[in-house]
């Protein structure tokens, strides 16, 4: 074997400081990390690496224009993600990236554009909506949709708020279960969908949530008259080793990793409904 | 005026003239309620059909010695209520409003009487309001898969 | 390219020669029960005289009239290309955080792959693509025609057999046991021409040539045609996740059929810690989609079934690779029919996708 062509070396890790770690709701938190995202590009992942532990794929939550920092949203559901969860600023933490495609906002721009954000899958759509606003004119209409399942389990709710407040975008946020203060709407986020005021065939969307919502909502999207070629969604797979090496997070003939996260619809449609159980 | 909001109205927009013609004489004529307003109430007979044209209703109930339960909520574009149009025309959830809302209103007897006089008329109202159910159905699937939540 | 003949002790004359140029070894051997390929330190390691009679779940080590007649042993170059098992990254906890390295393979010297298969070779170039490692410049490969075929055998279904594609090896033999035995060689590089020229041999005649090369062809002639690749490519493209129940109760996700392969290339990497986490070693090692971790996902795996595990294996080898490498990602070595436990035939399967597939329309 040849060693000076070994891809091995592309799993080391950089080694982090923790600078901030903000607590989004029961379970997820948004951490800070020194140094900055290596020009990452909306969408896009890193992997995070718990010493001892294990990698996680994690993606950009924050700022793609800040050059000193990185922010990743994660939510507890295992291990790794246990243990980024249970971090606290000055301790160190592994990472490696940018890995991934990204949202196609070159594609979007003198369009209208739509972003539907389900639960954590508003993570990796909050540097978009940022890339956004920072160029605001380069779009027509935007619209954000947002759904989480409580209203105390909405990410960036200050931000949230904010947006909301802006004449420039349209936000809506719904969620599945309130109690009689919640002052919002209720119900699944593809139902916001008929409502968009936007022109269908200038209209580019972007889609993150469950492989569920983002089903439906590009069914919607469909039927609102948004051509299928201009739906984009970001697959979620066991993704271990994110340079198309490792096979776990095979989707069909796609390596999510790298081929995705963020791919056309049309790309991935056949193969998110099939009967896996 | 309350014609044209009809006509542009999403459950209207692609009725054939005739049936729109039929519609438009069971209208009762712009109506609108101010925030918190209660619309309809359960139990209530379902003498009207609404096609909202602005702001948000929230459809809930509150089961004795519960606290209200929010269900969902619809928008300007959507229509409200269906009981008017399966026996015993009772009102099965409350709805209020969660904005200022406005709506058209249509008579539920008149809308029955024209379906069952002029089966077109009938098919195209029954096939509007099968769209109607199924969406919310499936909205309802979707709410009762808790997606968001963890995984069982 | 010319041809030359050698005896059974003119071959063993080309080991001996590459052991004293510093090469590695790695051929037919006996080992754990069985003949497998094995990196062997003495000539007599050599499984000379011993075949493996196999079937679907079956193998035992008979008595061979051939020096090469074991086809089907567990192992392939995968185990040289691809190792099972290897630190990756090592690091150390330390005041600020932790500071680690990349651990990156070191040569072990070159290896000579003696005895190889047309199926072996396939499964190299097939792996190679996958894991973008190609064998080392400095590896050699010797590879023997099949004069024989196992009933697991389907290379000529896949397109890669028996016969060897000069560009594949450095030297080509073929046995040939009537009237008595000797090798038929063909040097198929420079390496290749410079070795067998250090060898006793002569030239083969036209007789001896026009012998060798009809084995191989009644291999070819003999050997089922097993299914239409193309339509396998087809019928897995799209896959339907009904009518996988049947092999989902038969295949136990032991992950053999993985382990086998040649071409079967998925990892995952595990951490290695001391009881205090003040060192921590990234281990690689292969994986196998059959495991239910394989796919797993914030606490669920996507593939929870054994049924849609299966189908995902065969759907990768047979139809996705396409699109992935550019080949099929199955060489019809056959290696998976032989060591699984309960005999699962890939050729049955995907005959029985096609066949539901076409139903369907």
């Amino acid at each position: 074997m040849d060693p000076a062509r070994d891809p091995i070396r592309l799993f080391a890790p950089e080694t982090r400081e923790v600078l901030a770690v903000r607590k989004e709701t029961a379970d997820t938190a948004t951490v800070t990390l020194a140094g900055g995202g290596r020009g990452f590009v909306p969408g896009q992942f890193a992997m995070v690496y718990a010493f001892g532990v294990g990698e996680s794929a994690i993606s950009f939550s924050g700022d793609p224009y800040r050059a000193d920092i990185v922010e990743h949203t994660v939510r507890r559901v295992g291990a790794v993600t246990g243990a980024i969860g249970a971090l606290r600023p000055g301790d160190h933490i592994g990472w490696r990236g940018p890995f991934g495609t990204g949202w196609p906002l070159q594609r979007a721009r003198g369009g209208d554009l739509v972003i539907v954000g389900g639960g954590i899958g508003l993570a990796p759509l909050r540097p978009a909506i940022l890339a956004v606003m920072a160029d605001r004119g380069a779009y027509r209409r935007v619209a954000i949709l947002v759904g989480a399942r409580r209203p105390g389990e909405l990410l960036y709710q200050e931000q949230l708020a904010e947006w909301r407040a802006r004449f420039d975008l349209d936000v809506e946020v719904t969620v599945d279960a309130a109690a009689n203060n919640w002052r919002g709407s209720v119900g699944v986020v593809t139902r916001l969908i008929p409502h968009l005021d936007v022109e269908p065939t200038r209209t580019t969307a972007m889609v993150c949530g469950p492989e569920v919502m983002m089903r439906f909502s590009a069914m919607e999207l469909q039927r609102l008259g948004v051509p299928s070629r201009n739906l984009f969604v970001s697959v979620e797979r066991n993704m271990k080793c994110a340079i198309a090496l490792c096979g776990h997070c095979q989707l069909g003939s796609l390596f999510a990793c790298h081929e995705g996260a963020v791919v056309p619809y049309d790309r991935v449609a056949g193969l998110m409904e099939v009967r896996e159980a | 005026m309350s014609e044209n909001k009809l006509r542009n109205h999403r459950c209207a927009r692609d009725l054939d003239s005739s049936s729109l013609t039929i519609m438009e004489s069971c209208s009762l004529g712009e109506v609108s309620w101010k925030k918190g307003d209660w619309i309809l109430t359960t139990d209530d007979l379902a003498t009207r059909c609404y096609l909202l044209t602005s702001g948000d209703v929230q459809i809930e109930t509150t089961p004795p010695g519960r606290k209200e339960t929010l269900l969902q909520t619809i928008h300007g574009g959507d229509v409200l209520g269906w009981s008017w149009l399966i026996p015993p025309y009772r009102w099965a959830f409350d709805a209020r409003a969660a904005s200022d809302v406005t709506a058209v209103a249509l008579d539920a007897a008149k809308l029955r009487e024209a379906a069952d006089a002029d089966p077109r008329f009938g098919y195209a109202l029954t096939k509007k309001m099968f769209f109607l159910v199924a969406d919310r159905l499936q909205a309802t699937r979707l709410q009762l898969m808790d997606l968001y939540g963890p995984r069982a | 390219m010319d041809r030359r003949l050698l005896t059974p002790e003119g071959v063993r004359s080309l080991l001996a020669m590459l052991r004293e140029d510093g090469f590695r070894i790695v051929a037919p051997s006996l080992v754990g029960g069985t003949v497998s390929l094995a990196e062997i330190s003495d000539l007599d390691e050599l499984a000379v005289g011993l075949a493996l009679e196999v079937a679907p779940g079956r193998t035992r080590v008979v008595p061979s009239p051939a020096m090469f007649g074991s086809i089907g042993g567990p192992e392939s170059l995968k185990r040289w290309q691809h190792p099972s098992q290897r630190v990756i990254w090592h690091g150390e906890r330390g005041k600020n955080g932790f500071t680690g390295s990349a651990v990156v393979e070191e040569s072990a010297g070159p290896v000579a792959f003696f005895g190889l298969r047309a199926c072996d070779l396939a499964g190299a170039r097939v792996l190679a693509k996958a894991i973008r490692r190609p064998l080392g410049e400095q590896d050699l490969v010797i590879s023997v025609r099949c004069t024989s075929s196992a009933p697991t055998c389907f290379c000529t279904t896949m397109g890669t057999g028996p016969d060897v594609p000069e560009a594949a090896a450095d030297l080509i033999l073929t046995e040939v046991l009537e009237p008595k035995p000797r090798f038929v060689a063909t040097a198929a590089s420079e390496r290749g021409a410079a070795l067998l020229g250090r060898a006793a041999s002569k030239p083969a005649s036209a007789a001896d040539a026009a012998a060798a090369d009809a084995l191989v062809a009644k291999v070819a002639a003999d050997m089922p045609v097993a299914f239409a690749p193309e339509a396998a490519r087809a019928a897995l493209g799209t896959p339907s996740g009904i009518g996988w129940e049947d092999i989902g109760a038969r295949c136990m996700a032991c992950g053999n059929c993985t382990a086998v392969c040649p071409t079967c290339f998925c990892t995952t990497v595990v951490d290695r810690t001391d009881p205090a986490a003040t060192v921590a070693d990234r281990i690689m090692r292969w994986d196998s989609c059959y495991t239910p971790w394989f796919s797993e996902m914030h606490g669920g795996s996507v593939r929870s079934s054994i049924s849609a595990r299966y189908r995902q294996w065969v759907s990768h080898k047979m139809s996705w690779w396409w699109e992935q490498f550019g080949t099929a990602g199955c060489v019809g070595c056959g290696r998976c029919i032989v060591w699984c436990p309960v005999g699962i035939d890939i050729r049955k399967e995907v005959e029985a996708a096609i066949e539901r597939s076409t139903a369907h329309v």
